[in-house]
């Protein structure tokens, strides 16, 4: 089952049934969230090994705070600020055990063959974009949200959300023509 | 301009074009969390902290009126310092009438007075003179 529309729905009333106490109905939720998540995670920089252990603990937080989620809310950009949180949480404890020397290294973006930025816009994007704007890019075309619903999952207003989409796309397009003039 | 939104519409379909597809859901990963979740049974789902917030603050409401109105109910009830009549019976009335008996007590009453307005003359005579020496 794919986070369309139609299935958003049946997420909806699964939600409420586990806040009624069904814990089974947990597991169509689960089903649902693991490639979503899986691909979310991988776009935002989470290694693979650590996939799995944030796909659970964002499972987890879901779980405990059903009774809090608002069924007449969509259910995919809640589930995302849960996951969003826990990932942030993974990152700063990554950075935290980084060892200095190494820390420029992480912080520094690979710049990417230019040739292959039109193949994949994407790669292309999170390896010249900051992690704040690429993410950004990703919520609105990656997971499809509307900017107020972005806003909702990263804590911003929904005119902030617009204004750093517009930037983010600006230096997207920027960073492509760079990249066409010096194939040339 | 035109060439600006151009453009800009022509990033937006790139970027939603190369979206990775999703694959199907990994059943191990699956039940793995949902074991995970099985295995915290005195988990259960958290109530919503405002679904504690709301009564509780009605229940203070509540309160804090009716200990309002039972304190100003009880400062209200409260009996004013008055002086106490004499209970006065029919058989009294003569007793009243005696305008001597009235007068006589009148007398002694406003001799008290000025013997004690004479006291506080005094004292206050004495307080002056020693602020003045």
């Amino acid at each position: 089952m794919d986070l369309s529309e139609k299935n958003d729905a049946g997420l909806r009333l699964a939600m409420q049934a586990v806040a009624a106490g069904d814990a089974d109905a947990f597991r169509v939720i689960a089903e649902a969230l693991e490639p979503r998540l899986a691909r979310f995670f991988a776009q935002l920089g989470v290694t693979e090994a650590d996939r799995d252990d944030l796909y659970q603990e964002s499972c987890l937080r879901l779980y405990r705070a059903a009774g809090s989620y608002d069924p007449s809310r969509p259910f995919l950009p809640w589930a995302l600020t849960v996951a969003r949180r826990v990932m942030l949480n993974w990152h700063r404890a990554l950075k935290a055990t980084v060892p200095l020397d190494e820390a420029e290294h992480v912080a520094s973006p690979q710049r990417a063959p230019s040739a292959a930025a039109e193949a994949d816009v994407w790669a292309f994007a999170k390896s010249r974009l900051p992690a704040g704007a690429y993410e950004l890019l990703w919520l609105r075309y990656g997971e499809d949200l509307e900017p107020a619903e972005i806003a909702a999952v990263t804590g911003r207003t929904s005119v902030h959300v617009r204004v750093l989409l517009h930037r983010a796309r600006a230096a997207l397009a920027g960073e492509l023509e760079k990249a066409d003039r010096e194939t040339r | 301009m035109r060439a600006k939104n151009i453009a800009q519409k022509t990033l937006e379909e790139q970027l939603r074009s190369s979206v990775p597809p999703l694959r199907t859901a990994d059943q191990a990963r699956v039940n793995r969390a949902c074991a995970r979740l099985a295995a915290a049974p005195s988990l259960p789902p958290l109530r919503n902290p405002a679904t504690f917030a709301r009564p509780l603050l009605r229940v203070a409401a509540c309160f804090a009126v009716f200990l309002g109105v039972a304190l100003l109910v009880h400062f209200r009830s409260q009996p004013q310092a008055t002086f106490a009549l004499p209970s006065l019976t029919f058989n009294d009335i003569p007793f009243v009438a005696n305008a001597q008996s009235m007068e006589n007590s009148l007398v002694s009453e406003a001799n008290d007075l000025a013997l004690d307005l004479t006291d506080l003359s005094d004292v206050l005579n004495k307080h002056t003179l020693a602020i003045l020496f």
